[in-house]
């Protein structure tokens, strides 16, 4: 039995750190993408 | 042309301001669902009879199997949106869901390996279900790469389209390769004809934790749709100038 | 009607005249074949269990080889471009070449590989399964193919990466085929694997021409 909760365990893990750092990667490029944007478009107010 | 009533949310700022309103209840349902359903399916559900405790693998095995599946259906649905009216949304949406459904399908391919090994003895095995998830997998890879290939997001918008619609024809193969060879995986015991074979005491968790991962799909996708369309204001910005 | 004959029987004198890859892949074909019993050191029995398998995949080398670059020459030459101008439909053009394509390659591996595999003493149902099933199952890897390599024409990079998003496409119809020509045919009734790979081909001779036309105008935009 205890082997059978190490696959399990395992399986659901697994499952819960893919999510979690699709999650994260996906948060980080919207940042660095909305930074990117936030200065282009200051430029273009000073302009 | 089709037109239905959603498509005045194809307009890019409209659909933020939709998502602006509705992510936060999206994002709180789905830590509800995802964790009561979870909850239930770990440990507030009985064993089977046969595979003893192995069988709580299923309770993220299997949704998201339904969501490799779900996923790619509706981008292929997209695409046919996206090379009829050409809506811009439409193209983000492609871009954004291939990634997500190529995870769900990964993890439905290695959640299943590890309940493999002590059930058939085996991590792999060659059999109708298994090999059509991994052609789903490649699908996915191949669909992704094609986005990779131009800078310009309509051309390769458009190319990604038509190879979505043109893999599309394998998912009912995935689906019911089941039903067709007798070979080693479980035969599909929710979604049947004559109605689930599945007691309700597993099947309620199961259709909870398949929800949460349906609203975990939203959140996500909420989340690289914004970062997407960003995207191309900067293109569209840097374009002008 | 009369442009799409035209088209084809042109494609094919050119190929017959100049010799290019795709006559060339048919020898490769024949080549492979007779090279098998040195692989398998003459062991007939471990060459039977596999034969019908490697036929497939020989067939499947054969069709990626041919079509890979099968518009991209055409572009470079001009001729494509001449054949749009004059006003032939892009769909008239894909599905035009996606057929004499597989004049030239397929229907030789079809007609060749039963009298090929005659060498290899196979019971004669197994050779009749293999006739039809690589008669049915070789346009729809045709027609798929065709389609990516009109897909990547539009792009600089695409060539490089075509096996990758080919490949997916032609694995069900290796599946499928290789259950049909395993399949066993009692009394005359087409088999359960026949059909689906039936049903796949009707299904891709009705989609791939339009697809295939959306994707060579991606080039002329």
């Amino acid at each position: 039995m205890i082997n059978n909760l190490f696959y399990v365990v395992s399986a659901s893990s697994f499952t819960l750190l893919i999510m979690f750092l699709l999650i994260v990667f996906s948060l980080s490029s919207l940042k660095k993408r909305e930074k990117i944007f936030n200065k282009i478009s200051k430029n273009r107010k000073n302009e | 042309m089709i037109n239905f009533k959603i498509f005045k949310y194809a307009n890019p700022a409209k659909f933020l301001n939709l998502c602006d309103k509705i992510f936060i209840y999206l994002l709180v349902s789905m830590i509800a669902f995802l964790f009561f359903g979870l909850y239930q399916g770990f440990f507030n559900s009985p064993e089977d009879y046969q595979q003893g405790n192995l069988v709580r693998i299923m309770y993220v095995h299997v949704p998201s199997a339904w969501m490799a599946l779900m996923i790619y259906s509706s981008i292929a649905v997209a695409s046919c949106i996206y090379l009829i009216n050409k809506h811009l949304l439409a193209n983000i949406f492609c871009k954004s869901a291939s990634l997500i459904g190529a995870s769900f399908t990964l993890i439905a391919l290695v959640t299943g390996s590890i309940w493999g090994k002590p059930t058939w003895g085996t991590w792999w095995v060659w059999d109708a279900r298994i090999t059509s998830m991994l052609i789903l997998f490649f699908l996915y890879l191949g669909h992704m790469t094609i986005f990779n290939f131009s800078e310009n997001t309509t051309k390769s918008g458009q190319a990604a389209a038509l190879l979505a619609i043109l893999g599309f024809i394998n998912i009912p193969i995935i689906k019911f390769s089941v039903d067709w060879w007798n070979t080693l995986h479980q035969p599909a015991s929710v979604i049947k004809l004559s109605g689930p074979s599945i007691h309700s005491s597993m099947l309620i968790p199961l259709l909870i934790t398949a929800l949460g991962f349906f609203l975990y799909f939203l959140v996500v996708l909420i989340i690289r749709m914004r970062s997407e369309i960003t995207n191309e204001k900067i293109n569209n910005l840097s374009f002008t100038e | 009607m009369l442009d799409f004959l035209n088209l084809i029987i042109s494609d094919i004198k050119i190929s017959i005249r100049k010799k290019n890859e795709s006559i060339i892949s048919i020898f490769f074909f024949i080549f492979s074949i007779l090279i098998l019993p040195l692989i398998f050191q003459g062991d007939q029995n471990i060459l039977k269990k596999f034969l019908i398998g490697i036929i497939w995949f020989l067939t499947l080398l054969t069709i990626i080889f041919s079509v890979e670059k099968l518009f991209e020459k055409d572009y470079e030459d001009g001729v494509l471009d001449q054949i749009y101008i004059s006003g032939v439909p892009l769909e008239t053009i894909f599905l035009s070449k996606s057929l004499s394509i597989w004049i030239i390659t397929c229907f030789p591996i079809v007609i060749l590989s039963p009298l090929l595999l005659l060498l290899f003493n196979l019971q004669t149902d197994k050779l009749i399964n293999i006739f039809f099933s690589l008669l049915i199952g070789t346009p729809i890897l045709c027609m798929i193919g065709s389609v990516t390599s009109a897909l990547v024409l539009g792009f600089n990079k695409g060539s490089s990466v075509i096996s990758l998003i080919t490949l997916p496409l032609y694995l069900p119809v290796l599946i499928f085929g290789i259950e049909a020509s395993n399949s066993e045919i009692i009394f005359n009734q087409i088999s359960q694997e026949f059909k689906i790979l039936i049903g796949y081909l009707l299904i891709v001779v009705a989609v791939s021409p339009w697809i295939g036309g959306l994707a060579l105008r991606l080039k002329y935009r």
